[in-house]
């Protein structure tokens, strides 16, 4: 894929990154990128009795996770001229958890397309 | 439409943050295009009172 960006990026200097976790398919990168496309599909059943059962949670029953997000399409055409006079700066970063396909990013990226999807389930137990 | 953009100095002291969860980001660096879209489902139905069954149980193995 051809370098997309129209103009060098910055470059990003941080003193201290401290991170505790990072977990489930998640990413801490230093670096530059050509594209991220984090995806979560995450089913949350909270039940009322601690029954697990393992055969559960095909996701393909539900269209939560199958049909399809409509992008918006923007309807101007634009075109963005960018002049950088200086490189970007952090101290510190401190993070505790970093979860369920998330990124900490250092560094420049051409493109993200970030998906999460979320069902939700309540169930309660009567005899 | 034009836009004409000048970064000047950027310089962050600290950042500091509990989570970052479910496909988020932190990026400290430029970027041409960020796309994120998000589904929370939890409709009326969501909510089973009954008893106890399995959700959504996968096909028994063999049988797909």
């Amino acid at each position: 894929m051809k370098n997309q960006f129209k103009m060098k990026p910055r470059r990003s200097y941080v003193g201290v990154v401290r991170v505790v976790s990072v977990g489930l398919s998640s990413i801490v990168k230093v670096g530059d990128t050509g594209e991220l496309k984090p995806s979560a599909k995450i089913f949350a059943v909270q039940r009322q009795v601690p029954v697990f059962q393992t055969a559960e949670g095909d996701l393909s029953h539900f269209p939560t996770f199958s049909r399809e997000i409509p992008l918006p399409v923007p309807n101007t055409r634009w075109v963005m001229h960018t002049q950088n006079e200086a490189e970007i700066e952090v101290g510190q970063i401190n993070i505790i958890g970093v979860s369920a396909s998330s990124i900490v990013h250092i560094g420049s990226v051409e493109n993200v397309k970030a998906e999460s999807r979320t069902k939700h389930i309540r169930q309660f137990v009567t005899q | 439409m034009n836009i004409h953009v000048v970064n000047r100095s950027l310089q962050v002291g600290s950042i500091r943050i509990l989570s970052i969860s479910s496909s988020s980001m932190l990026l400290v660096g430029d970027t041409q295009s960020i796309v994120n879209s998000s589904i929370f489902d939890t409709p009326p139905e969501s909510v089973i009172v009954g008893p106890l069954v399995p959700i959504a149980p996968e096909a028994p193995v063999g049988t797909r």
